[in-house]
């Protein structure tokens, strides 16, 4: 049927007279990766601490030595009070301070007391495990704990918020997009006369779908370009298997898109929808940020029917751990059911519908 | 506006879902950390010790493994997120007084759960060194120093007041610049936008008009908003309801305005949404909603000044968590009332009667 290639340059027409909405479909996937790679971070690095030394000991000089010397702690200053610290925190000049006492009867031995700000819980979380581990290291016999970050040494933020990234872009241009785009043929009433056209409903939908899966496509590149050179974000499984995915994914998220537009009826439903039923959830509970695990059951439940999570589990799991079809093919096998779910779905409600 | 079925029931489900579902989302504690344990020493000592780690409520043994080869292969597949490995000899190296090493190999992938997860796995360590070694093998060891932890401010480690807040923040600029957004566009493209052309209408009556209704809206969002974070979280301001609502006000102005211009500037719905998406996803991870803002590097910092959404979200919260007062808030109020203006005079300047 060549009408259907008609069809497609006709879709592929109406987006590039629209330089607005593309350049914002280009921009925003690196505008994300940008700063999920660089400024969101949840690395609590040179934190601002300040000590009372009641102490005043050589030993108690080398623990405030050793905790600045330390790229995760900054060492502001010295105070002369209990008051004056907890004041310091309460102005924010500081997020920790330390109290340095000599341990009752124990000569050499210096007890800390770590005062940690947490109206920032997560923060004060880190900060005072860490402070806890470097100063308790004084260990000299005895068991000593050797750690290995496994896949991450460095605990790059972005080796966990690329995946996310790559799963939310997807779902931007293909779900959304796509669902707005059939709906508005819909709204402007030229649906129905393509509907009598001899084209076939399906190739009018395939159609629609094309345009968004090359650009979806063109900023997986990009992203992926951007996180491999510039974040450094490696690619550690194989790109085949990589690619296979992203195309599963890219289908299911095209054909949710479809399916979105045979639910309402306006423009304006289709992106409350998608935003409001889709994005936001994902953004929220695929784990893209969040980990799943510490998550009620209840949001648990609704993960497993997001199509990212699948996606964004996958991913991580070939690029970052590196691993092959025998870790990730639940995660295919899903994606490939809400595929083919959707299909079927969305079959039925255009013969009704459309 | 009325008459559109859509608007108040975003109006309505918006807050329930974000309100509902992101204070119990979005947190980075960790508890019941799947572990696995290597022990190739078998004694009383490694299973002692094996045993603490899993009384921890930060640690759920998930099972023994013989070899570190299948312990890996475990959390390579998600099973678990830290090893622990106990050498042989163990226990009768530590009765010898050696020193001996264990071993913790943690997921990094996320890199914040895998620090943390080690680090609280050293930290029961040292502690089980300090506390349990010495009686187990009689080993006079020279004393140690201890650490204690106190947080302030916040001593429950209460996230949702934390983030419930913020939250409410996002809510109000979401209502306020994406139903603004759409609508101008909309009139646009239907086309009764011409008929309010060739009125003697002013611009700027008939964007005050169109502020006025979306003002309404946001202020009926928050209302419900706030009843929710009452009604769930049984949070209530410690500072007034009243200042809430006028510095509120003036952000809705600021945000309508937003809104408003990229109406102007979009010559299909499609468009205005979309532009008012882009920004909106860049405000609110920038916000200090999610990561704090001292966390970003320094470019990141001096861009976030821009970011209208940041300055309503510390309003709330010193509002909602210090009680803050009007006189504590005016630097923000300035702020805000600064964007408010600039915005509105840009949608102004970007309404062309002519379109």
């Amino acid at each position: 049927m060549d009408s259907i290639g008609f069809f497609i340059r006709k879709e592929l027409l109406h987006i590039k007279r629209d330089p607005l909405t593309l350049a914002i479909l280009i921009a925003m996937p690196l505008v994300l990766v940008t700063l999920f790679g660089y400024a969101i971070r949840m690395e609590f690095k040179h934190t601002p601490f300040v000590v009372y030394d009641q102490a005043q000991t050589v030993e108690s000089r080398q623990i405030i030595q050793q905790m600045d010397a330390n790229e995760y702690f900054d060492f502001q200053k010295m105070v002369t009070s209990k008051e004056e610290l907890r004041a310091v925190i309460r102005k924010g000049q500081a997020r920790m301070g330390l109290i340095l006492r000599l341990a009752d009867g124990r000569s050499g031995s210096i007890d800390t007391h770590v005062i940690a700000d947490a109206t920032n819980p997560s923060e004060a979380t880190s900060v005072t495990q860490y402070a806890q581990q470097l100063l308790s290291n004084t260990s000299q016999i005895g068991v000593k704990p050797v750690i290995r970050l496994l896949f991450n040494p460095l605990m790059e933020s972005a080796y966990n918020f690329v995946p996310g990234v790559m799963g939310m872009i997807l779902l931007l241009i293909c779900t959304l997009m796509t669902s707005v785009c059939v709906v508005r043929e819909k709204e402007q009433g030229s649906m129905e006369i393509l509907l009598v056209s001899p084209i076939r409903p399906f190739h009018i939908i395939v159609a629609k779908m094309i345009p968004y899966m090359l650009i979806g496509t063109i900023n997986i590149f990009t992203v992926l370009a951007v996180s491999y050179f510039l974040l450094g974000v490696p690619i550690q499984g194989s790109f085949m298997l990589l690619m296979l995915f992203t195309f599963v994914y890219i289908i299911v998220s095209l054909l949710l898109g479809v399916f979105i537009s045979t639910v309402v009826n306006s423009q304006q439903a289709a992106m409350m929808i998608s935003v409001v039923g889709l994005m936001l959830p994902t953004m929220l509970l695929s784990g893209m940020v969040y980990p799943i695990e510490n998550m009620p059951v209840i949001l648990q439940s609704i993960s497993l029917l997001l199509p990212a999570r699948w996606y964004i589990d996958s991913l991580r799991l070939i690029m970052i751990e590196g691993v092959g079809w025998s870790m990730v093919w639940l995660d295919g096998l899903i994606l490939m059911a809400m595929a083919v779910l959707l299909i079927v779905m969305s079959v039925k409600r255009f013969k009704i519908r459309l | 506006m009325r008459r559109d079925k859509f608007v108040p029931k975003i109006l309505f489900v918006m807050p329930i879902i974000q309100l509902l579902i992101m204070p119990f989302a979005a947190n980075f504690e960790l508890h019941n950390i799947d572990f696995a344990v290597v022990d190739r020493d078998l004694s009383t000592l490694s299973k002692r010790l094996t045993e603490k780690v899993s009384d921890s409520p930060y640690f759920r043994l998930s099972g023994h493994y013989d070899s570190y080869a299948n312990a890996f292969e475990a959390l390579e597949k998600g099973d678990v997120s830290v090893i622990l490995e106990l050498p042989p000899n163990f226990e009768k190296d530590l009765q010898n007084e050696k020193k001996v090493n264990v071993f913790i190999a943690s997921n990094a992938v996320d890199g914040n759960k895998g620090g943390l997860g080690s680090s609280y796995l050293a930290n029961i360590i040292v502690d089980f060194n300090q506390n349990e070694v010495i009686n187990a093998t009689g080993i006079k060891r020279k004393p140690q120093s201890r650490v204690t932890i106190q947080n302030v401010d916040n001593p429950k480690l209460n996230y949702k007041y934390n983030m419930v807040p913020g939250i409410l923040g996002i809510l109000i600029m979401m209502v306020g610049m994406f139903v603004s957004a759409v609508n101008i566009v909309k009139e646009k493209e239907i086309g009764t936008i011409e008929q309010v052309n060739v009125s003697p209408l002013s611009k700027s009556t008939f964007l005050l008009g169109k502020i006025i209704p979306f003002w309404i809206s946001g202020f009926i969002s928050l209302t419900f908003g706030i009843f929710i974070t009452w009604f769930v979280y049984g949070l209530t301001p410690v500072g007034n309801l009243g200042t809430l609502y006028f510095i509120v006000g003036i952000f809705l102005v600021a945000s309508t305005g937003l809104g408003l211009t990229f109406s102007n500037i979009s010559s299909t719905q499609q468009q205005a949404m979309l532009t008012a998406f882009f920004f909106m996803v860049i405000f609110i991870l920038m916000s200090g909603l999610f990561t704090p803002i001292s966390c970003m590097p320094k470019w990141a910092q001096y861009l976030d000044v821009l970011n209208p959404l940041r300055y309503l979200v510390e309003v709330l919260r010193m509002i909602y968590l210090k009680g803050s007062t009007l006189v504590d808030l005016f630097r923000h109020i300035a702020i805000i009332t600064t964007f408010a203006l600039c915005f509105n005079a840009l949608a102004l300047l970007t309404y062309h009667k002519n379109n």
